[in-house]
């Protein structure tokens, strides 16, 4: 059997976006906030906790 | 033989397969290692065959061995081919009714759920993966089938909110036709524009403060679209089951949508169009008489309303394409195609099309999505109560729209209605009646100069006269 992990990431050949993926948790019932939740511990809290400024990368300009 | 590979213009998005047209003129597709990788698993699924039996699917078999095989890998390096049976007439979303867009939106929910039980998903969920069959959707983008990874949203939830959802939610809900925004914008409608057309009352319609406004939120949200949501929702536990309760939501919501019309211009017409009883027979015995005259192959019935006579054209014909401009009368015509489909005789596709303002080439170089002329010429053309519109209503001049007809080399059934009929008077009032080609002797010198008139016919009243032209052999 394939060995497909869980954190494989997305193979779209369009941008799905990132708030269409999201919501797809918000529309799912109980379940499915519960995996919101978690995705906002996980992505939104951190950047709280750091702050509003953020380093800025001058590799980006 | 040697084959080269001719892309089709529409098709270059994924670098996983593309569709191309072999020697034969079949409609064939190409894929990579990776996408023939899925179409072993997708075919070999129980939900895939019985889609294909009851030809939700478009008919597909692999190709083993061909010029086109050989000349795909030769060309493309891809590693196999698939051959689809050709859709006898392409059409394209900003062309159906507000019904055929929501039919074609359930047949792709349902398609999902049921591949989704299988462990099957569908890598996108655009509006122009489904065609038609006369009044049935059909599934054709075969490819976009691949193997659910666990714990990923669906990826194409998006492109079907665009393409399907909003569409059928800002024709329900603000009664304003999806036709021109989808063909504005071949994308279709962001969650941000949706949203911004919907009103506060609409904030309480089902499905709105979610797929619309919640969703132009997040889209907005810089932290939510910095981040890697596909991998940060697999590892906070998303599964199957929620994208599976997405769809189950989306197809009771579309499943609820109505379009609560208005009467509109024309689809009231053929309740009330004038006609005395013993014209409407004759003028359905002259349309037959033509019809009868030869096998067709294409038929187009421009101004078609209610299909009388695309229903006729349909007895003896591979295809009819009724097309109207009034987006009422396409619906009315495709409802009662879907409740009394047409008995042994031909498929009617209706569309919704205006002769002065038609589909033309959209997209990449403008060659994405096809003109209406370049997706089938019509070897029966269709003219009945139509050409008073175009040259009073919309001013073209008469000539050259009897020379864009000629330019189809179709034959032709067309019905000249006089300045004395009651419809005409209609269209005049208000107007000052300078169109002073409108005159029947003039109608038939010209149409004569360009056709071969070999039938023509007089209705009881007088103010209509009926016309069975040939097309004249290109010179």
């Amino acid at each position: 059997m394939e060995n497909i992990t869980v954190l494989t990431p997305l193979l779209a050949y369009f941008d799905p976006g990132s708030g269409s993926l999201v919501l797809q948790a918000v529309v799912g019932g109980a379940a499915g906030l519960v995996v919101f939740a978690k995705y906002l511990w996980t992505t939104a809290a951190p950047r709280l906790f750091r702050g509003t400024k953020e380093p800025r990368d001058m590799d980006q300009f | 033989m040697s084959v080269t590979l001719n892309y089709e213009s529409g098709s270059y998005r994924d670098r996983d397969g593309r569709v191309f047209v072999d020697g034969d003129g079949g409609i064939c597709r190409a894929l990579s290692a990776r996408a023939l990788n899925e179409w072993n698993a997708v075919r070999q699924t129980r939900f895939f065959r019985e889609a294909l039996a009851s030809q939700r699917v478009v008919p597909t078999e692999t190709m083993s061995d061909s010029p086109a095989v050989t000349a795909a890998a030769r060309d493309g390096d891809w590693a196999g081919v698939l051959r689809h049976e050709l859709v006898p007439f392409v059409s394209y979303p900003y062309e159906w009714s507000f019904g055929m867009l929501r039919d074609a939106a359930l047949l792709h929910l349902e398609l999902l759920e049921q591949a989704l039980a299988e462990d099957i998903t569908l890598k996108d969920g655009t509006a122009y993966n489904v065609q038609w069959f006369g009044a049935r959707p059909v599934f054709i983008d075969v490819a976009s089938f691949e193997r659910h990874i666990p714990g990923q949203a669906w990826a194409g939830y998006r492109q079907f909110c665009q393409t399907f959802l909003y569409p059928l939610m800002l024709q329900a809900h603000k009664n304003i036709p999806f036709q021109p925004w989808l063909r504005g914008c071949l994308d279709g409608i962001t969650p941000q524009e949706c949203r911004n057309l919907m009103s506060f009352r609409d904030f309480f319609r089902r499905g709105v403060a979610a797929h619309v406004w919640l969703h132009a939120k997040l889209q907005a949200s810089p932290t939510v679209e910095a981040s890697d949501s596909s991998r940060a929702l697999s590892s906070s536990g998303f599964s199957k089951g929620l994208i599976l309760a997405n769809v189950a939501g989306l197809k009771r919501l579309i499943r609820g949508l109505r379009w609560k019309a208005a009467r509109s211009v024309w689809s009231e017409y053929g309740a009330a169009n004038g006609y005395a009883p013993e014209d409407s027979q004759k003028k359905e015995a002259f349309v037959r008489r033509a019809v009868q005259s030869r096998r067709w192959g294409l038929v187009w019935d421009l101004g078609c309303n209610t299909g009388a006579y695309s229903r006729i054209a349909a007895e003896n014909a591979n295809l009819v394409v009724a097309m109207d401009a009034d987006y009422l009368a396409v619906e009315r015509l495709y409802q009662s195609l879907r409740a009394t489909p047409v008995a042994g005789g031909a498929p009617i596709l209706p569309l919704v099309n205006n002769l002065v303002d038609p589909s033309v080439g959209l997209g990449w170089r403008g060659a994405e999505r096809k003109s209406l002329v370049n997706r089938g010429r019509p070897d029966l053309t269709l003219c009945l109560a139509l050409i008073h519109h175009l040259v009073i209503g919309h001013g073209v001049p008469l000539r050259e729209f009897l020379e864009w007809l000629a330019d189809l080399r179709t034959d032709l059934v067309i019905e000249f209605v006089s300045k004395t009929d009651p419809m005409v008077q209609r269209l005049l009032r208000g107007r000052r009646d300078n169109y002073v080609d409108y005159e029947p002797e003039i109608f038939e010198r010209q149409l004569s100069e360009l056709f071969d008139v070999v039938h023509t016919e007089s209705l009881a009243s007088g103010a209509r006269r009926l016309y069975f032209a040939k097309a004249r052999s290109a010179s």
